[in-house]
């Protein structure tokens, strides 16, 4: 029966949309292979890459090791538990590391052999002592060896496929994401995962259609068959018959025909019709990201998120030099405008050294509060920002996350100008210029916005977070999923408060939430008088095209509608009556975009 | 820099488990920790380490602490040989 269904066409399997879009490929599977080690030396310019290959693996099986140690821990395996921990020391070894990168520089070894001579140099230690009772205990280190190795291998096979690849695979991570978008592969199906993941936001902020929780993809899919991934319909289509495939290649044509419309678009100013401007940042998450900040032409960096920088490294202890060539490589990417660092800004959950669950970690436990109990965490932090505004003078912006007191705010400036005169001391030239700024996303924050606009050079509202806060909503949660509503009037009149108190003060206000990616949800907020507005940068093009294509009174308009309006229907309809003009605007736009 | 004499209690001796322990407890402190046994010296913050030594029961091993950390440590690590490796639950 399998067999048969293995060669049968058109079979629709239904997922979960991670990233919206449409694409037509080939499929391959992306599955764990056996171990291959190539012994040839490379050239001395690929060292770094393969030290970078080593380190990567490292972290990966890592985080995979945590979570089997976890998951045993949770159902009182204990055996399993002790065996995962020790495999994590195993992996995480010193002498072991510094073997493996000593083979590296001294051999010219890729990663994979000098990973496997440091491993047999030990199993051969513990076999030359012939009463070693651990001989028969060798395959705790061959099993750490062998997933490290498959795991450098498996970043090598990605760059092997073509370049209309759709991966299938159970899940994937981050940085597989971040190899598969630097080969061009044009989309993602995975059997497992989560919304929230990480992988699912790398592969948003690429660009890259994603789809989970497609259950039966690896038992459906056979390797190079041609495959549809339909984000808008939440399913994927295995080995499409001529009609379907017909029929979606016209889709896919319109799409196109869309995104070259909406390009022409990326070179016109941001302003409404009315001629005000509206600044449209750029959030960025992580290195690859930074050329697409010249591409979609975004003002500057409105949110820099430095939180990648510490699941790379897997603990509490940042690397400051990696923190200062992120940000050396923000600045240098978006020419002269201004950069918006934010400080770290996770939760305790999410720091590998703190087993301590919290009953409550969205109350608990993060950013801000964070790094004011870890002053090393912050002051490395700051170090690397000021050694960097020193470099670009007068574009620095730091926002401070998860404010919920003035206090907190105050102890940040006053380490910030502690650095500051550290460096000064030390000769490094700095930034006297830097702006230091809230991140409002705590109610109490909005709440009180008159009191911390005397003390704040910038906020800057993290709509994500307020919402949650405010309505009282986790955005993780599927049960109450529908009561996530980020334009529900509580979160505008809090955003409004801030606005307003901003103005009055002098004090710029821009929004930093994804929510101002959505046109309808970037002209609300216009209309309530935000005029930065920062989001993913490939989606610049869209909000600049409804930007410019409405004036500030009807903006204005929409955001009282909304602020007036009292139960969801009533929001509904005021979206869908402007959905309807909306899209009667951009058929006359596209008309006359083809006449001239 | 202090030095401690310990003997292996448990019977399995030094294998993957108490190694894993030794070394989880060892990178808790600042204080740099070598184990020496028949002439060798190894890094005690190196589970492979603790592994080639194949230390069984009855082993004599010395542990050397040295930082500004070393007493806590030295008190921490040499419970674990004496109370012979049992996990504390919970």
């Amino acid at each position: 029966m399998q067999e048969e269904q293995a060669h049968e066409s058109n079979i629709k399997l239904t997922g979960i949309t991670a990233v919206t879009g449409l694409v037509m490929g080939i499929a391959r599977l992306y599955t764990r292979g056996n171990i291959n080690i190539n012994p040839e030396p490379v050239e001395e310019s690929r060292l770094p890459e393969e030290k970078k290959k080593f380190e990567q693996a490292r972290m990966t099986v890592g985080m995979t090791m945590e979570r089997l140690s976890d998951f045993a821990d949770s159902r009182n395996d204990s055996d399993t538990r002790d065996i995962m921990n020790a495999h994590y020391e195993i992996l995480n070894d010193p002498e072991l590391e510094a073997m493996v990168l000593r083979l590296i520089d001294e051999k010219s070894y890729r990663a994979e052999k000098a990973i496997y001579d440091a491993f047999q140099h030990y199993i051969d230690l513990i076999k030359s002592n012939e009463k070693s009772f651990l001989v028969s205990r060798l395959a705790d280190l061959r099993d750490v060896r062998d997933r490290m190795i498959l795991n450098v291998q498996q970043l090598a096979v990605i760059a092997s496929f073509g370049k209309d690849a759709v991966m299938v695979a159970e899940d994937v991570s981050p940085i597989e994401v971040i190899t598969f978008a630097r080969n061009g592969v044009k989309g993602i199906i995975c059997t497992e995962g989560g919304l929230t993941s990480h992988a699912s936001i790398i592969a948003n902020a690429m660009g890259i259609p994603m789809i989970i929780g497609a259950k039966s993809a690896l038992r459906t899919v056979q390797d190079g068959d041609t495959i549809i991934l339909d984000g808008f319909g939440q399913s994927v289509i295995v080995r499409p018959d001529d009609e379907t495939s017909s029929s979606f290649t016209r889709v896919i044509k319109w799409q196109k025909e869309e995104e070259k419309f909406l390009r022409k678009v990326i070179d016109k100013p941001s302003e409404t019709l009315c001629g005000t401007r509206i600044h449209l940042q750029a959030n960025i998450d992580f290195e690859d990201e930074v050329l697409n900040i010249e591409k979609y032409r975004a003002e500057g960096i409105g949110l820099l998120r430095t939180d990648t920088l510490l699941m790379n490294s897997g603990s509490l202890a940042m690397d400051q030099n990696r923190q200062e060539e992120f940000c050396q490589t923000a600045y240098a990417g978006s020419g002269s405008a201004p950069v918006t660092v934010r400080l770290l800004d996770v939760g305790g959950d999410k720091l590998l050294n703190i087993k301590a669950k919290e009953a409550n970690p969205f109350l608990g436990w993060r950013g801000v509060r964070i790094l004011l109990d870890r002053r090393e965490l912050l002051q490395s932090q700051l170090e690397a920002i000021c050694r960097v505004a020193g470099r670009y003078p007068g574009r620095t912006r730091i926002l401070v996350p998860m404010i919920s007191n003035l206090d907190e705010f105050l102890e940040v400036k006053s380490e910030l100008a502690g650095i500051q005169s550290l460096l000064e001391k030390r000769g490094v030239p700095i930034d006297r210029k830097i702006k230091l700024g809230i991140m409002v996303e705590v109610p109490s924050v909005a709440i009180q916005v008159r009191m911390y606009a005397a003390h704040t050079d910038f906020f800057s509202i993290g709509t994500n977070d307020l919402t949650q806060y405010t309505l009282a909503v986790d955005r993780g949660n599927n049960l109450i999923a529908s009561l996530y509503q980020p334009l529900h009037p509580a979160v505008l009149a809090l955003i409004s408060m801030t606005v307003h108190a901003g103005s009055e003060s002098g004090v710029p206000v821009a929004v930093c939430g994804e929510l101002a990616s959505d046109p309808f949800a970037a002209l609300v907020l216009a209309g309530l008088g935000v005029r930065e507005l920062s989001m993913t940068p490939r989606l610049i093009p869209k909000v600049k095209q409804a930007v410019r294509l409405h004036d500030l009174d009807e903006m204005k308009a929409l955001s009282k509608a909304q602020m007036d309006s009292s139960t969801r229907a009533d929001r509904e309809a005021i979206h869908k009556e402007w959905q309807d003009k909306y899209e009667l605007k951009l058929k006359e736009e596209r008309s006359r975009a083809i006449t001239l | 820099m202090i030095k401690k004499k310990v003997t292996v209690q448990n019977a399995a001796g030094i294998h993957a488990r108490p190694a894993s322990l030794i070394v989880k407890e060892a990178t808790r402190f600042a204080s740099d920790f070598h184990v020496h046994m028949y002439g060798y010296r190894i890094n005690g913050k190196s589970i492979l380490g603790l592994l080639t030594l194949a230390a069984e029961q009855g082993a004599e091993l010395e542990l050397e602490m040295d930082g500004p950390d070393e007493q806590e440590a030295m008190e921490k690590i040499a419970s674990l040989f004496s109370n012979g490796f049992r996990l504390e639950e919970g």
